[in-house]
């Protein structure tokens, strides 16, 4: 999806709708199937193991105990795959232009540089976790949990070194206070179906919670 | 003219120092204080003591494009179009303007077919050449390059040289360890653990260092 | 003792390189633009990276180690005294001589590269390997460091010393030369008849060849002497 505003408007929509229920969820599993090239999306779901697990535990313990553990891990599963999706999505640069659109040149290029510093100092990141177990290897350094933390501030001190020389780029290239941006985006007309069926998607969810709000919740019916 | 009188700054210690206009070049030890008289002539640091002033104005109040010694630290966005622009777009330059003076300075340079890639993928040199242009595509009054040679080949840096001679800019200031590009600066300045040992014509300076290894091969053998 | 590249092909990003010949005792020299590959040759012949076809046969090869380009990127240590103890070197012996002393709690981080790299350099020659792959020694180091480089080298040893490199100023004398053009690494030979074929050649020994006084090798003492000939 190349349009920004559209895409991030629909993972909104799309992530509050699976949230509030079940039909919701099951109508934002079956968009993200419709619009968006899932394949690439579940090669990458390896990335987020770990919030599977998390999530897995977690629906576990509250099926034990409430029964509604299953319903919560489907919702929640779904909102992990709408998020992976979203960050394949990125594109450099667009930020500044979604920020610019929103909230102007100042605040908005504030912002949207935020963003894209942000985007550039994770994937610096990753870079630094690569080089570091590079330089494990070659050290003959066994990098087990005790070598974890070590790892980790190194990691630390050396984003604190690169937000340092940003900071100093930054003053250099006269940067004070926003910027001058002409916001640009391409709106093919699959994204505006795309965006356009995200709707009925927030009408299904909306029914349902409205259904439990007057029809199911114990705590209304006692209000009431 | 860069009046520097009485600075000092952490080990770095001048009494008085005149740059004229063209490319210098700075040349040392390193820990001899290179970096940072760039760092103070570009602004990013300020002296404890002392003045240092360009044509009369300080550093800050200024133009002036820095280039980093490290290639990856001259870089903010991932689009080296992007990177280029972004001295314009943080001085509020017209919206319209901004496409114009980007590709001009990327004529200028020869790098139009990196303007789309990704920074993080170009090669040293290459985003050595994108942050000379985000450094010049202001215009600035002093170009600042803290040994942007390293990373670089010969024939690059011979482009680049001729780049800098040809320039705009009133003052270039570099840091090299190169002696034969010092060798073809306008003015030569020699620093050692933070004092300023030698300063002037590049022949005046390097006959102090003959038999050292900071003489130039040109001059010993006569090519 | 040798290092064999049996048509190797690396590709990356926006380029790929070929490569085959055999690396023997010796130090070798592997030159090139910026980006034409010698980086990447480095870490695949360390194993590092994988190889697109080919295969990389280290003969005789007990102990390896490959010197990254930027020095930082070895630091594994919160202190430059960690930081010798992770390379297996004693601090207090390794810190002065490389004119560190009595910065043993100080970050590696916190040192300028200059002064990293001429710890790293330290720890890496304070041991030996059968193989040692340095990708830009030179880079961050001043004259002075360079040339003391040049003349660690120099020492004779009982290895393969492979160093990738695209400095033109002040270079170590090596038994081989090699070249990365046009994403094919050239075996050009040994000097000083290597030197002829030898395209990225620095200026002054390409302007020394062309007058007819080709140095026998390519350090400083050999620029000089050819210079100097009658």
């Amino acid at each position: 999806m190349q349009d920004v505003r559209i895409r991030i408007g629909a993972a909104a929509v799309l992530s509050c709708s699976a949230f509030v229920s079940l039909w919701g969820a099951a109508a934002a599993f079956f968009w993200f199937l419709l619009f968006t090239p899932w394949l690439k999306s579940i090669r990458r779901l390896r990335f987020a193991i770990g919030v599977f697990v998390m999530i897995g535990i977690i629906s576990l313990l509250l099926q034990t105990m409430n029964g509604s553990g299953f319903s919560y891990g489907i919702r929640l599963s779904i909102i992990v795959l709408i998020g992976i999706w979203l960050a394949g999505e990125y594109h450099p640069g667009e930020f500044l232009h979604l920020g610019v659109w929103l909230a102007g040149d100042h605040l908005g290029f504030d912002l949207g540089l935020m963003a894209e510093m942000g985007m550039q100092s994770l994937i610096s990141l990753l870079d630094d976790i690569d080089r570091i177990r590079i330089a494990y290897i070659l050290k003959k350094i066994p990098l087990d949990i005790a070598g974890i933390i070590p790892a980790g501030t190194l990691l630390v001190r050396m984003e604190l070194i690169r937000a340092w020389d940003n900071a100093e780029l930054l003053a250099v290239r006269g940067y004070q206070d926003g910027g001058a941006l002409q916001p640009e985006f391409k709106t093919p007309r699959r994204d505006i179906a795309a965006g356009l069926s995200v709707i009925p998607v927030f009408f299904i969810a909306a029914l349902q919670f409205v259904n439990f709000l007057y029809f199911d919740s114990a705590f209304l019916k006692g209000l009431l | 003219m860069i009046d520097i009188c009485d600075l000092r700054y952490r080990l770095l210690h001048i009494d008085h120092l005149k740059i004229p206009r063209g490319v210098t070049t700075i040349i040392g030890s390193n820990g001899s204080g290179k970096t940072t008289l760039l760092r103070l002539s570009a602004g990013i640091a300020v002296p404890e003591s002392g003045t240092i002033l360009i044509d009369g104005v300080p550093p800050r109040e200024t133009e002036a494009g820095w280039v980093n010694e490290f290639p990856d630290r001259n870089i903010l966005f991932s689009i080296a179009y992007d990177e280029i622009a972004s001295p314009l777009r943080f001085r509020h330059t017209a919206t319209d303007e901004i496409p114009l003076k980007v590709n001009a300075v990327v004529e200028r340079l020869g790098i139009r077919h990196l303007i789309s890639r990704k920074v993080r993928e170009l090669s040293c040199g290459e985003k050595v050449l994108v942050a000379l242009a985000a450094a010049l595509v202001c215009t600035p009054g002093i170009l600042l390059l803290d040994e942007y040679d390293t990373h670089i080949d010969g024939a690059r840096c011979s482009q680049i040289g001729h780049l800098l001679s040809a320039s705009e800019c009133g003052y270039v200031l570099r840091c090299s360890q190169n002696m034969e590009t010092a060798a073809t600066s306008d003015f030569l300045i020699l620093l050692d653990k933070g004092n300023l040992v030698h300063a002037g014509d590049p022949i005046e300076v390097f006959a102090h260092l003959s038999g050292t290894p900071y003489y130039p091969m040109s001059l010993k053998v006569g090519l | 003792m040798r290092v064999s590249l049996d048509r190797i092909c690396i590709t990356r990003d926006n380029f790929s390189l070929a490569a085959d010949g055999t690396f023997d005792k010796g130090v070798h020299l592997v030159s090139g633009a910026v980006g034409s590959g010698k980086s990447t040759l480095a870490l695949c012949i360390a194993g590092m990276l994988p190889l697109e076809r080919g295969t990389i046969q280290r003969s005789g090869i007990g102990s390896m180690m490959l010197s990254l380009q930027f020095p930082e990127h070895h630091v594994t240590g919160m202190t430059t005294a960690e930081e010798c103890t992770s390379w297996g070197c004693e601090p207090d012996t390794i810190l002065p001589s490389c004119g560190l002393k009595g910065h043993n709690k100080t970050s590696p981080l916190a040192l300028s590269r200059g002064e990293l790299k001429r710890l790293h350099l330290a720890c890496i020659f304070s041991k030996s390997y059968d193989l040692l792959l340095l990708d830009e020694p030179f880079s961050s180091l001043d004259c002075e460091e360079k040339n003391a480089f040049c003349t660690r080298i120099a020492h004779p040893t009982d290895n393969i010393t492979i160093i990738f490199t695209h400095e033109q100023s002040i270079l170590p004398k090596v038994d081989r030369i090699w070249e990365i053009e046009n994403g094919i690494l050239h075996d050009r030979g040994t000097p000083p008849d290597a030197l002829k074929t030898w395209n990225s050649a620095p200026p002054l020994i390409r302007k020394l060849v062309d007058a007819g006084k080709s140095p026998r090798n390519i350090s400083y003492g050999d620029i000089l002497e050819a210079a100097c000939r009658t």
